[in-house]
């Protein structure tokens, strides 16, 4: 029987099933912010609903701070579960007020040490308190379902996907509350979003989730996959970011379609995440370059920003996603000797040159002499001596 | 006057009856509603079906079979004898069996709708919120199907004052311990008593306006007071 260890937060499911099999299995610290994320349908809310004990598959163990809530022989009961489970949708009781639903699971009558008082000036909701939840907006909603399930004292904050039915607007208002959360009430967070933007911000660490679907529809031939990795936490607010959500979207899109047509898939029929050691954010020396680049081929390295490496269980077909600072995020990928280039802006190009062996891996990416299309900064000087003229 | 007296008693019956029937009917046929509306299994549906036959049938064909069930040689008369009677037929109590189980469907179909439409998801936020099973029940289902309990209590209490057969059959129409309304009226009309017959048909149906509009008034209120 498998041991919960103190001080991180355990969870492996698996459902060979044949509608929807599952395999998921990651650890991450008991006091950071575990980012989950995946391409829609991958399965994040089916991995939070067994977190949260509403599901119960086959096979499952799951562990909070050396706390066992599910292995072989013990499954406890979701009421008996310390979390506070944060859905897509607020689902505030229309029936109680805005206070009563903060205090619904609340300790009476003082709830401590997490109290109302301060989760209500966090939320930014202090004013709505007498309100009837009919008459709060979508934001103001998931701000108070997100202050109802603190209130409840939870070890854990599980949050799947609370702002994905919002508008920007409202993801702007809650995603600092969030941080501000994490910061002062000291509650382990497991962010799920397929909004890399919104990961980025938050999180400290990332667990990746994978599809990959067999070529005849509505068969899965692989396993979900997961990997993990320590992010550094952003700065800059999301919006300066989403060239990095469109790029891990096309990353997972080209895994999935890279499944579909390629025949080694059906052969091993999993797919391995392999990630690379360390922390993304270090400065790299000549040394640890070469350190690295001793560990080929089975990971390619980046100097700033997220490294993830995609390999699958061919060494033939080998996904990159490659990142530069934000803004600059590109992707190459690779299924045999077919190799792809995604560009996201057009500051500098690289490129990437196919080859039909993986013994030369990982190549050195070469600058492009001239550039794949013609930038637009060229425009501007143009403009601007005609303006020039103009004013001369 | 000696016809008006008659009435009150009649009318004082009635209502007795259908109360008591109403508040059976509700502490029975929430917790059923509640186990149809979540059984998955095969059996929710075999009982599903047994409940909603009642009004299926003609009205006699239900009244006989109460008949043969509460009579001496029923289970009915097993409990009668439990307190010396012979019989649970053609009384009281054997009236207000009849009137549940002809209203049993009409209560238990709006109260299983509102569970089953509330879904599974207010009730498994409230378990992610601590709550067990039977508090989640009473702090969050109850109070959602709420509109749909005074449906069915209107539903209930209308079915019984209405309920006819039955009433005729298994009460068979005892001045002042089975004589309900209905009975009455029908005596009132074989005996050719036009004006007698006419007070209680226009009486019942005032009433049955009145305790319609009334709860459709209160539960509009409290609607509005609580979005």
């Amino acid at each position: 029987m498998r041991t919960a260890t103190p001080g991180r937060i355990e969870v492996a499911f698996s459902e060979k099933r044949a509608r929807f099999p599952l395999n998921t299995q990651f650890s991450v610290p008991a006091k950071c912010v575990a980012g989950i994320f995946g391409a829609p349908g991958c399965g994040k809310t089916t991995v939070a609903r067994c977190i949260a004990g509403l599901e119960r598959l086959s096979t499952g163990f799951c562990a909070i701070d050396g706390e066992v809530w599910q292995d072989e022989t013990t499954f406890r009961a979701p009421h008996l579960r310390p979390i506070g489970y944060v859905l897509k949708e607020p689902c505030l009781f229309p029936h109680l007020s805005v206070r009563r639903n903060l205090l619904y699971a609340a300790p009476k009558p003082n709830p401590r040490p997490i109290a109302l008082d301060e989760v209500a000036e966090l939320l930014a909701i202090t004013s709505l308190l007498d309100r009837s939840p009919a008459h709060l907006s979508a934001g103001e909603r998931q701000r108070v379902a997100i202050g109802r399930a603190l209130l409840s004292q939870p070890r854990v904050l599980l949050m799947d996907e609370p702002l994905a039915t919002l508008d920007r607007r409202a993801k702007r208002e809650i995603l600092p509350c969030l941080k501000c959360l994490n910061e002062k009430l000291a509650v382990p967070m497991i962010y799920i979003s397929h909004d890399m933007a919104e990961i980025e911000y938050l999180a400290d660490h990332l667990v990746m989730m994978g599809v990959a679907r067999s070529p005849r529809p509505g068969r899965y031939i692989s396993c979900r996959a997961i990997q993990l990795c320590p992010l550094q936490r952003a700065t800059k607010p999301p919006s300066a970011l989403m060239p990095w959500s469109a790029a891990m979207t096309g990353a997972m899109g080209c895994l999935s379609s890279a499944s579909k047509g390629r025949g080694c898939w059906s052969r091993r029929r999993r797919l391995h995440l392999a990630c690379t050691s360390g922390c993304a954010s270090q400065p790299a020396t000549s040394a640890s370059r070469a350190k690295r680049r001793a560990q080929a081929p089975s990971s390619m390295y980046f100097r700033r920003g997220l490294r993830l490496v995609f390999r699958s269980a061919r060494p033939r077909s080998l996904w990159c996603l490659r990142s530069a600072p934000a803004g600059q995020a590109r992707i190459f990928w690779r299924v045999s000797r077919v190799t792809r280039l995604i560009r996201w802006g057009s500051r500098t190009e690289w490129t990437y040159s196919p080859s039909s062996s993986m013994s030369r891996w990982p190549r050195p990416l070469k600058r492009h002499r001239k550039p794949l299309r013609p930038p637009r900064q060229q425009e501007i000087p143009n403009k601007q001596a005609s303006l020039l003229e103009i004013s001369q | 006057m000696e016809g008006l007296s008659e009435i009150w008693v009649s009318v004082r019956l009635t209502i007795e009856l259908a109360s008591i029937t109403t508040v059976i009917l509700l502490i029975l046929g929430t917790p059923l509603a509640w186990w149809l509306a979540r059984s998955k299994s095969m059996w929710g549906e075999a009982v599903a079906t047994i409940i909603i036959l009642p009004p299926m049938l003609p009205q006699p064909v239900l009244g006989f079979y109460l008949l043969a069930l509460l009579g001496p040689t029923g289970p009915g008369g097993l409990l009668a004898s439990l307190w010396g009677e012979r019989t649970l037929a053609f009384t009281f109590a054997g009236l207000v069996i009849g009137s549940v189980l002809s209203a049993l469907p009409v209560v238990v179909q709006p109260i299983c709708n509102a569970f089953t439409t509330m879904g599974d998801r207010p009730l498994e936020v409230a378990a992610t919120l601590r709550a067990s099973p039977s508090y989640a029940f009473l702090t969050v289902a109850l109070p959602l199907a709420r509109p749909a309990f005074l449906t069915a209590a209107v539903l209930g209490f209308a079915h019984t004052v209405a309920a006819f057969g039955v009433v005729l059959m298994i009460g068979g129409s005892i001045p002042g311990r089975t004589k309900v309304l209905s009975a009455f009226l029908f005596e009132y009309i074989k005996a050719s008593r036009w004006h007698e017959a006419s007070l209680v048909a226009g009486g019942m149906l005032m009433f049955a306006f009145a305790v319609i509009l009334i709860l459709t008034l209160i539960d509009k209120y409290l609607g509005r007071r609580s979005t």
